[in-house]
């Protein structure tokens, strides 16, 4: 039953995250600069999340240099404009070789 | 380096305008799908691990955003649900800035558009309908596109982790949560090629990571406020 409170509560409070400045801001001057504002903090957003998911993927291998390692390649792919499928794939290999390597040296 | 271009390069390929709007959402959102699979299975198995299934599966519609979900149903162990809510929509509260952002692409859509579609406002639909808004400023064609891209990013979120609540533990040996990092990768592309926006890149991902340790979300938004200080230093270096 908790389970439930918990994803009501969240899901309530997100969409009110959500609704609100879609009513509220919609009518409201466009200004560049909050308009750039916005722009970097979504820019920001994601790029915290993708800090925070390597976090999270390390700490689940036990070791952060095949996480760091498929991330860097992934952002050379991504900034080349490769699809996301070639970031999977690509990151995806690093890391399973990087894995293995670590788990070679460490034994 | 804009949104509509950072979604352009790398969530809606050039070269599909000739489908039809709803088509054109379901097929720039499939690539996504099959990206964020892995992550939806990571949190399959996590709510499965943790009691209710069903609630926590429940959650890929109510709640429709992975890290919030995920970082809610762990709190829910340490904290009480009082914590569990609050860190969910502590990592939710970056959907203020997307849903800011499409406020403004969206002010001529009718109210009921915006309430329903205000649901399904998430990293990769902000993008996506960025990206469509740049090409397409009709009203009409950027709902239908909307829609058809939450919807098809939904039914593939959900089956994704009905699989994981299904798999449960046999997941565990798998390192699936890879998979996470590089599907956002690829929405801040552009980011990392226009000098402006990597310098918001660069002092959101250092603050992300000094900040690891701090509550759920909380590193978050501080990440989001540094950024957004690099960002206009810079310009205001330029201007």
């Amino acid at each position: 039953m908790t389970s439930w409170f918990v994803i009501f509560g969240v899901a309530a409070g997100s969409f009110l995250w959500r609704v609100a400045p879609l009513l509220l801001l919609g009518s409201a001057r466009s200004r560049p600069s909050s308009d750039a504002a916005i722009r970097d903090a979504g820019t920001a957003a994601i790029t915290a999340l993708i800090v925070a998911a390597t976090s999270a993927a390390a700490d689940d291998a036990g070791a952060w240099p095949p996480a760091v390692l498929a991330v860097t390649a992934g952002a050379v792919l991504a900034a080349r404009r490769a699809p996301m499928i070639a970031l999977l794939l690509a990151g995806g290999a690093v890391y399973a070789v990087a894995a293995g390597v670590t788990g070679a040296i460490t034994g | 380096m804009s949104p509509p271009a950072l979604a352009r390069a790398t969530v809606l390929r050039p070269g599909i305008a000739d489908r039809s709007p709803a088509a054109d959402g379901v097929a720039g959102m499939l690539p996504l799908v099959v990206a964020y699979a892995p992550f939806a299975a990571v949190i399959g198995a996590t709510v499965a691990d943790r009691g209710d299934a069903l609630a926590g599966w429940a959650g890929s519609w109510l709640v429709y955003g992975g890290s919030a979900h995920l970082a809610a149903m762990r709190a829910l162990d340490d904290g009480g649900v009082v914590v569990a809510i609050l860190t969910g929509l502590l990592v939710h509260a970056r959907l203020l800035v997307y849903s800011a952002a499409l406020a403004r692409r969206w002010a001529a859509q009718p109210r009921w558009f915006r309430v329903a579609a205000a649901q399904f406002v998430i990293d990769p639909t902000w993008a996506a309908a960025e990206g469509f808004a740049e090409r397409c400023a009709d009203p009409v064609a950027q709902r239908r596109h909307f829609l058809a891209a939450a919807v098809t990013l939904g039914i593939g979120w959900s089956l994704a982790m009905a699989a994981g609540v299904l798999l449960g533990d046999r997941l565990g040996h798998v390192d699936l949560e890879i998979a996470v990092p590089l599907c956002l990768l690829a929405l801040v592309g552009d980011a990392l090629r226009a000098r402006a926006a990597r310098r918001v890149v660069l002092a959101a991902g250092v603050t992300a990571w000094l900040t690891a340790g701090w509550p759920s979300g909380t590193g978050i938004l501080t990440a989001i406020a540094v950024g957004v200080l690099a960002g206009r230093r810079t310009e205001e270096r330029a201007a």
